[in-house]
């Protein structure tokens, strides 16, 4: 399935910039440092890259590494991931 | 059609991260041990014994405030990208909890120079992080040791 996605805020920059409209895929594998569009319990849907993957948890880091995000500090359940992105309108 | 928002956003609870609480208590280590030494303090006297418990009670309530933030700055503000790119960081900080321990077990300085020198390069690697460039002076203070400082201008 594709879905479209309007990024907000600042912690994808400069692979992605607040405004920006990108689809995601959940009809590919996600590997390490793929774009991902996830659902996190507490924040919500969430963009960031995938910084590692184990059997049935994933990480994630925002490029900006001016940011800090409490997304980044936790393990993500595989089944959370809405989709990888695969286009940035 | 409308399209759903994915939060890029960050900074959550408050982004405000600085090291400079570390080192001024890292400093204000070294300074006590060397008011202890210069009061060459009687403890047969109840006062210079009340004054010798002050100063050691602070000694070791300074060593905490580095180890406390120094944690706190580990755990909060690092992640992935920036472990990445200092790999050695959890090597340095674990250092920094041993040699913090030592300054609260004794009164030797060197001790506590040894922790005032991890702390600066504990804080030269967060200014990195942050792509800010740092620069090493003498503290405008006692004990007027190295201490890092962002150039920020």
């Amino acid at each position: 399935m594709f879905q479209y996605f309007k990024i907000k805020g600042e912690s994808m920059s400069p692979s992605l910039q607040s405004g920006d409209i990108v689809i995601t895929s959940d009809l590919v594998e996600i590997n390490k440092n793929d774009i991902v569009v996830l659902k996190d319990t507490t924040y919500g849907t969430v963009v960031k890259r995938v910084s590692s993957i184990r059997k049935n948890y994933f990480k994630v880091k925002s490029d900006n590494l001016k940011t800090d995000s409490p997304v980044c500090s936790t393990l993500h359940p595989n089944g959370n991931i809405i989709g990888k992105v695969i286009s940035i309108l | 059609m409308k399209i759903e928002e994915a939060l890029a956003h960050c900074d959550i609870p408050c982004k405000i991260y600085d090291p400079i609480v570390i080192q001024i208590a890292a400093l204000t280590v070294v300074r006590i041990i060397d008011i202890i030494e210069e009061k060459k303090l009687d403890s047969s006297k109840s006062e210079d014994c009340a004054e010798l418990a002050r100063l050691t009670l602070e000694k070791e309530n300074q060593a905490r405030i580095v180890k406390d933030e120094t944690r706190i700055i580990w755990g909060d503000y690092f992640k992935d990208p920036q472990i990445e790119a200092f790999p050695d960081i959890h090597s340095l900080v674990h250092s920094i909890m041993l040699q913090g321990s030592k300054c609260k077990q004794s009164l030797a300085r060197e001790n506590a120079e040894k922790l005032v020198s991890l702390v600066n390069e504990f804080s030269e690697i967060f200014w990195k992080t942050k792509e800010v460039e740092t620069s090493r002076v003498t503290a405008p203070y006692p004990p007027a040791l190295e201490m890092v400082v962002p150039n920020l201008y």
